[in-house]
């Protein structure tokens, strides 16, 4: 469990950080794929589109760094669900998006693969945050 | 059990302090980018306005901007609006600018339910072509033919 562990923190942190990062040094092709969305308009858009990198690069570096290491795992799981939702309702009103998800380019809307990535490393996050709970297996 | 919940709260701590450090070099970051176009978009200065609110002003003294794409604007709009979208925007300043007189209440409008696009092409008014007093429509743009005429053919 703690080799499997180990290696979900070190994909999972490491992925989390080259997200955040290409995404922070591009915020207008972040903002243009998350526009394409259409979740989130004006002054909301902005704030997701300057705080969600940086949540990102923190989340990751908590991860790989085990500081904080639960909180870090709560705080990918988090972003990992609203990125889940936010991909199933495109996929659901067809719009045809690019994804964001590592900074901006021209891509191809694949919805499958997007979705089973995300599941994954929510999947991956959660043997994290069950790696952090020091208790994990203790009888209550 | 109890352990669990005392775990749980720790990384709940855990994961606001980071949200905490994101929020900061997030509003550092912002601070960085401010200037960037579509930062300027986002963040303009336009405000919405409600149907009840919009059948106050006066007929003449206010610019109308239909946010919709050409073939709706062509199928009905209200009198004197201007066809001004986010896709083709670039093409149509020249008609929106010249349509424009001073002291004039610009008010974007689309269909009923996309705010979205009406607030885009206010803001597109408003940043990129630096019109005043811009404002978008919130609700349904024909129950305002009445007060201010239709043209075009009935939607």
């Amino acid at each position: 469990m703690n080799l499997v562990a180990g290696a979900c923190r070190w994909v999972v942190g490491a992925v989390f950080l080259i997200a955040g990062v290409l995404k922070a040094i591009d915020p207008a092709g972040f903002m243009r794929d998350i526009d394409g969305y259409r979740m989130v308009d004006g002054p909301l858009l902005v704030a997701v589109v300057f705080f969600v990198p940086w949540l990102e690069i923190a989340a990751g570096a908590g991860l790989v760094l085990k500081r904080p290491y639960g909180g870090a795992a709560l705080a990918a799981i988090g972003m990992l669900v609203v990125f889940l939702f936010a991909l199933v309702q495109a996929w659901a009103r067809g719009l045809d998006i690019s994804c964001g998800c590592f900074g901006s380019g021209p891509t191809v809307a694949n919805y499958p693969w997007w979705v089973a990535r995300d599941v994954a490393m929510l999947l991956a996050c959660g043997a994290c945050w069950m790696d952090s709970v020091r208790d994990f297996g203790r009888p209550a | 059990m109890r352990g669990f919940l005392h775990d749980l709260r720790s990384a709940a701590l855990g994961a606001f302090a980071l949200a905490a450090s994101a929020g900061l070099a997030g509003a550092g970051s912002f601070w960085w980018h401010r200037e960037i176009p579509a930062v300027r978009l986002a963040c303009a200065d336009v405000r919405g306005l409600g149907v009840g609110e919009a059948g106050g002003l006066e007929p003449g003294r206010v610019l109308w901007v239909d946010a919709r794409w050409e073939q709706a604007h062509e199928g009905g709009h209200l009198a004197g609006a201007v066809c001004f979208n986010e896709m083709n925007w670039e093409a149509q300043a020249s008609s929106l600018v010249f349509a424009w007189r001073p002291g004039m209440a610009v008010v974007a409008y689309a269909e009923p339910g996309d705010g979205r696009s009406a607030r885009r092409a206010a803001a597109i008014a408003r940043v990129a072509i630096g019109l005043e007093d811009v404002r978008y429509l919130e609700g349904d743009w024909r129950q305002l033919r009445a007060a201010f005429g239709a043209a075009g053919g009935e939607p």
